[in-house]
């Protein structure tokens, strides 16, 4: 399993690496922690042509506070993220998710940005950012663009970014203090891809479940965030009989399928399960416990 | 026909060092020799092997399940620049003939398709390029035109095929490889008269042992002197060796096979045919030496070691006091696309197939078809711990449909201590063993009231919490009739499956010992080591051990069937006891003393009983080798301190008939697991609250790696439970083509501590009573985990018969067991 | 083919090498500079039998290209001691038989100098936790973790990790 023959360059900036991008444009491919796409030149699966690495551009590096948002460079580390406060403070639901996502080692060098452009469904990061309302920053040797995360993850695999464009910035709005949040993963293992994976975020505000946002992954065609099952909960106060709503309007609407390791049922019944548990943590995390 | 129970008149046995004796080194937990080399890096595995001038191979893999190869265009490939030979299944065919078959008749398979490709991963070229990433470049251009044949994928369905469905034409009209009745005492009484009889459908799915180590050679040809050096990460290379000599055409004294260290095995590295034929066919077509070492693709899709795939219906007769009388069977076993090892499987498990338990009568009938999958070959346990998956299974159920205690019910069935030799109604024999003993060690050690008790509660709780019981028989030390008898026609009956030890002791006092068959993790230097050193009463610190290749090799089987352990102590015995008696000889000459009051002592020779009067060994050593003229004038006393022993299988009898196989396995350790899981009905996922491993595998010569073999294993068995499945499609697809998606159990899935506890029954029959201890922990843990998972979901009515038991499977039959009984309140 | 000139410390010492860029970390270490102590088994990213420490991060050897290893600092199996004079972590596997084929063992070695650097008292979760990266066939695992403490106990009587 040895990788087939390709160019290789490594920019020392971004703007070299953009350059590079505008020339060579769909025959290259950016290398970032290379976990994903280093097995995949080693399978042969793909065939480049090019590589551009940019794991070594620290300017892509970085974890910023700001009033509003928090911008997080594209070639930041996961466990470099894992491990920072700013997050952990800001935005707890990324540090839960990480403990599902791949593994420590794999997380030393795999990347935020790369993660994310990769789009695997069954990878947790476009789930969680998608839930948090992030928006990607994307620039080219032509300009920048923000891009928010519905449409960026566009399908299983894919983006929105153009050939020529390179992911390089996260940025994520702050989330009250106080918020409810849960991610929660079902496995066969520890660290592998999930059978299903859940989250949410919430807040109580006089008692009533505000900004509620429910969502899946490997429950369906790509990122899930499921409209009915916020709309089950937005407003209402947090009580065993609404959760119990979103569960059921979360199993109604998603299109799980099946694959060799579940079929498609297992999933939608999971998928209520997982609702009912994360919501009920995450109303009891917003400071109001539900009984029942 | 072999009446089941105890052998009054037992076979005398060759047994000269007891059990109960005082032992220094034997059974103690010494540091292992093999260590230091590993944990510094500095093993030798068979892709750390580097020959000037060396190429590389690799393989195109077959992407059908089932075609004939109509064409094969390789003219970019061999113009590629650094790609030195471009090889087809037709030129090989010319020069090599097939690979070895223990079937017999054989059916024939190739080290590259010939003709037809019949499973995905077969390989249908072999390239030999300057570099592994060349060869893979040009596999990338040559073009195969494949004229598809319908793929067989279900092993009913295989049953029944006919025409071009059919893998070997010339052995059937259908892809039924055998298939064999078999009656072992009076099964069709018994269950006429049966008070009760139980049924059951089970289903083993294909898993495998896959070691983190893939299998792999280095071959050259030497033009000077005509003769092939292979080296392999395999065994069996001074046992049937000279089969790949005949595979390459080659006289067998013109090939020499040397071994490497082996990362991990399981079975899987037993024999490895394919790639030592292809590495040599490589080298030999390039006048250069090959390596070939197959990648994880080759290996989960092509190593010819796929485990054993089995639907069992199997009935359990009772009479009216509850005690288990018959047990009949009807199994389809999925051996894919060849048959290597014959019906050996099925053989392995009428070694025990009555389990611990005074069944008097068995009936089997077996049907192994063929079907476009990878091959089955040795999976530890080498199919008898599916015997013991259905034994188990069986038990529980009767325990179920009958309101037993699933304790009670078996210690009521046990064989009793005091009734070995016990003799099975195969014919085999079951040296020693106390079945109630274990199970009350397990109990003890688990404290199972209080689980029960704290069961209970968490029942109150809404907690789903089981507690597993399974008592099973560990084989160990196969005779060689196991490979043909259950053969229609045996065709190559052997009876011998030795194994040797040589040892020399050199002028200053140091000894190495030669071993004839390879490590693969099993600790063959520590276990030679302490039973040299225990013999001496040497340091072990004063001994090596080094392995021997074909041209220097003796007789050695190797290891498998949890058989190296005992055999090893047996040929060091051996051995030893020819050494001891030159050196006593000399000494004696040396103290003026008569030799047989000699007696070894801490590196020492002296008198009995007279302290002063000893003479250290390696003084010895040095007049036994350089001063001929100084001993006495006798022609056996010759100059030089070595012996080698070639130890025959202890006790071994020949098969009868078809009902009765004779003695082919009767050293017989036994194992008692109960786990304690948590289900959550949810999700379907299992996890692990406690582990209680009771084994019984005799003397142990070593009670840490014995310990290491219980967590592997039982680890392994954990994972065959829930975790591990080569998933084929309808058409003969792989699914499962990596270690993303066939799963093996990481930390995380195991109990947080396996619990081990130890009963000794020593054997009677081989040296020190040692019994096998390699294969267990996979053999018991399937059942018991699927035991314990049935008993946490009892509250539902839960049946479990298939493994792997994933979590989605588990969750089906909840959410159906709910819906059998209602509306929940 | 293009080849690329690269600078790389490895085990402290310095090598300079003309190398394909599809050449992977693995295979460089293994064959270009002759480390054999890292060892292969899937190439998948999976498995973790290749690991080394790349600038002190444990790093799957087989998801790497051999350039993106210019100017940096590699440590294998092959740092932490010799046979004849094993550093405490794998005295600390020998004594509590952490291995029985020894594949995954450099691996596993590599794995563990990362976190006890990191953290020279981890508790046994922690280690199991951190050891969920890396796959054995032999052990069961049971005996690695016991190592790592074995090893913790060790390393209190000397100085750090080297």
């Amino acid at each position: 399993m040895k990788p087939p023959v390709f160019e290789y360059e490594r920019p020392d900036s971004l703007r070299a690496a953009l350059d590079s991008l505008a020339k060579h444009g769909g025959k290259a491919k950016l290398l970032a922690g290379g976990y994903s796409l280093v097995p995949m030149l080693n399978l042969r699966a793909i065939n480049p042509g090019r590589l551009i690495d940019v794991s070594r551009l620290t300017e892509l590096q970085y974890i910023v506070e700001e009033f509003s948002q928090l911008r997080i460079g594209a070639l930041t580390t996961h466990n470099t993220i894992l491990r920072s406060s700013v997050i952990a403070a800001n935005c707890p639901i990324m540090v839960e998710t990480y403990r599902h996502v791949a593994n420590h080692s794999i997380r030393n060098r795999g990347t935020l940005g790369g993660n994310l452009c990769h789009n695997d469904p069954t990878f947790e990061m476009p789930l969680v950012i998608s839930l948090l309302g992030g928006t990607m920053v994307a620039r080219s040797a032509r300009g920048s663009r923000t891009i928010n995360a519905q449409r960026f993850f566009k399908a299983p695999f894919a983006t929105d970014l153009a050939a020529d464009e390179m992911l390089i910035e996260v940025r994520l709005p702050r989330m009250p203090s106080g918020h409810g949040y849960c991610f929660l993963e079902v496995s066969q293992r520890l660290g592998d891809r999930a059978l299903v994976a859940a989250g949410c975020l919430l807040t109580i505000r006089y008692g009533a479940c505000r900004d509620v946002r429910i969502g899946f992954r490997n429950a369906g065609d790509n990122i899930y965030r499921v409209a009915a099952a916020e709309a089950a909960i937005e407003g209402k106060p947090a009580s065993a009989a609404m959760i119990e709503a979103a569960a059921e309007a979360a199993a109604r609407a998603i299109t799980p399928l099946s694959d060799l390791h579940a079929d498609d049922a297992y999933r939608r019944d999971v998928a209520a399960t997982l609702t009912r548990r994360m919501l009920r943590i995450a109303c009891e995390r917003a400071g109001h416990a539900v009984d029942g | 026909m072999a009446e089941a129970g105890k052998i009054h008149s037992p076979p005398p046995g060759r047994q000269k060092e007891r059990p109960d004796q005082r032992l220094s080194v034997i059974g103690t937990r010494m540091l292992r020799k093999e260590d230091p080399r590993f944990l510094a890096g500095r093993g030798r595995f068979i892709d750390d092997i580097t020959l000037p001038n060396m190429a590389h191979a690799a393989v195109l893999r077959s992407p059908r399940a089932h075609a004939r190869i109509r064409s094969i265009d390789k003219s970019a490939a061999e113009a590629l620049p650094g790609v030195v030979a471009v090889i087809t299944g037709e030129e090989a065919a010319r020069e090599t003939g097939p690979l070895p078959c223990f079937a017999n008749p054989p059916v024939e398979q190739r080290c590259i398709a010939f003709g037809k490709v019949r499973h995905v991963g077969e390989p249908v070229v072999l390239v030999v390029a300057d570099s592994r990433y060349l060869a893979e470049d040009a596999i990338g251009l040559i073009n195969v035109v494949y004229e598809p044949l319908p793929a067989v994928s279900d092993m009913m369905e295989a049953i029944n095929s006919h025409g071009d469905a059919v893998l070997h034409p010339e052995r059937g009209p259908n892809n039924v490889a055998e298939h064999r009745d078999y009656v072992f005492g009076p099964v069709e009484e018994e269950f006429a008269g049966a008070a009760h009889v139980i049924k059951r459908r089970l289903r083993w799915s294909r898993s495998g042992g896959q070691p983190i180590e893939t299998a792999g050679a280095v071959a050259s040809f030497d033009e000077g002197s005509g003769k092939f050096t292979i080296y392999v990460n395999g065994s069996m290379y001074n046992y049937i060796g000279f089969t790949i000599a005949t595979a390459l055409k080659v006289p067998s004294h013109q090939l020499n096979i040397v071994p490497v260290d082996a990362g991990g095995s399981f079975g899987s590295k037993l024999f490895l045919h394919k790639v030592s034929v292809l590495a040599a066919l490589g080298s030999r077509a390039s006048g250069r030496p090959v390596k070939y070492i197959e990648d994880r693709i080759d290996n989960i899709t092509a190593s010819d070691n796929h485990g054993s795939d089995r639907i069992y219906d199997v009935e359990l007769a009772l009479d009216a006091n509850h005690q288990m009388t018959a047990l009949r069977y009807k199994v389809v076993d999925d051996y894919g696309a060849y048959f290597q090892y014959g019906l050996g499987t099925h053989g392995n498990g009428f070694s025990q197939t009555v389990g611990p338990y005074k069944i008097r009568a068995v009936g089997a009938e077996i049907y192994a078809v063929f079907t476009n999958k990878c091959q089955q070959g040795a999976c530890r346990g080498f199919g008898s711990e599916v015997t013991n998956f259905m034994i188990e299974r069986i038990v529980d159920a009767a325990v179920d449909e009958l309101g037993l205690d699933p304790v009670a019910f078996r210690r009521d069935n046990f064989i009793r201590p005091e009734e070995f030799p016990y003799q099975i109604p195969t014919g085999n024999l079951y040296d020693s063993g106390n079945y109630p003993g274990a199970l009350d060690m397990a109990l003890e050690m688990l404290d199972y009231k209080n689980w029960r008790e704290k069961q209970q509660l968490a029942r109150t709780q809404g907690r789903y919490v089981g507690i597993g019981v399974a008592s099973c028989q560990e084989k160990g030390v196969f005779s060689a009739t196991e490979f043909w008898m259950l053969n229609r026609d045996p065709g190559f009956a052997l009876t011998s499956s030795p194994e040797s030890a040589s040892v020399k002791i050199d002028p200053t006092g140091k000894a190495v010992i030669s071993l004839h068959a390879p490590c693969w993790g099993n600790s063959p230097e520590t276990v030679a080591t302490m039973v040299l050193a225990e013999q001496l009463a040497m340091d072990p610190a004063d001994i090596s051990v080094a392995y021997s290749d074909t041209d220097h090799g003796l007789p050695g089987t190797g290891p498998g069937g949890s058989r190296y352990t005992v055999m090893v102590t047996g040929a060091v015995t051996g051995a030893a006891a020819i050494i001891k008696e030159k050196l006593k000889r000399v000494a004696g000459h040396m103290l003026e003393a008569d030799s047989r009051d000699l007696e070894f002592r801490s590196g020492k020779i002296g008198v009995a009983g007279a302290p002063g009067l000893e003479v250290a060994i390696a003084e010895v050593a040095m007049q036994a080798h350089f001063f001929r003229l100084s001993l006495p004038d006798d022609p056996e006393l010759t100059s030089g301190l070595e012996a080698s022993y070639t130890y025959d299988h202890p006790l071994a009898t020949l098969p009868k008939n078809n009902s009765d196989f004779g003695i082919f396995y009767p050293i017989m350790g036994h194992m008692c697991h109960m786990p304690v899981v948590e289900v959550d009905a949810k999700t379907g996922q299992v996890s692990f609250l406690d582990y209680v491993a009771v084994h019984d595998c005799g003397t142990m010569i070593n009670p840490m790696t014995v310990d290491g073999h219980v967590r592997g294993g039982t680890a392994q068995g954990i994972g065959t439970a829930l975790l591990e499945h080569f998933q084929y499609d309808r058409n003969g697809q792989l699914l499962t083509t990596s270690f993303q998606d066939y799963l093996m159990p990481r930390v995380a899935e195991l109990p947080p501590t396996i619990r081990i506890g130890h009963l000794v029954t020593p054997s009677p029959y081989t040296e020190y009573g040692v019994k096998g201890a390699g294969e267990g922990g996979r053999m018991v843990a399937p059942p018991a985990v699927v035991a314990a998972i049935e008993d946490a979901l009892r509250p539902l009515g839960v049946r479990i018969d298939t493994v792997p038991i994933t979590p989605a499977r588990l969750r089906a039959l909840i959410r159906e067991a709910e819906a059998r009984k209602g509306p929940r309140r | 083919m293009d080849t690329l000139q690269i600078n790389v410390t490895v085990n402290g010492r310095a090598y300079q090498r003309r190398i394909e860029p599809r050449l992977l970390l693995s295979d460089f270490i293994r064959h270009e500079i002759g480390l054999t102590g890292t060892h292969i088994g899937c190439e998948n990213g999976v498995c973790g039998a290749c690991t080394v420490l790349l600038d002190g991060l444990a790093t799957r050897a087989c998801c790497m290209l051999a350039v993106q290893a210019d100017g940096r600092r590699i440590e294998t199996v092959e740092s932490l001691g010799r046979a004849n004079n094993l550093n405490p972590l794998q005295r600390a596997f020998w004594e509590m038989h952490g291995l029985q084929c020894g594949y995954c063992t450099p691996g596993m070695l590599m794995l563990m100098t990362e976190l006890l650097r990191e953290n020279p008292n981890p508790d046994r979760e922690t280690i199991r936790l951190r050891l969920n990266d890396n796959i054995c066939r032999c052990t069961g695992y049971e005996d690695i973790v016991n190592s790592v403490q074995r090893a913790i106990e060790l390393m209190r009587g000397e100085t750090a990790v080297r």
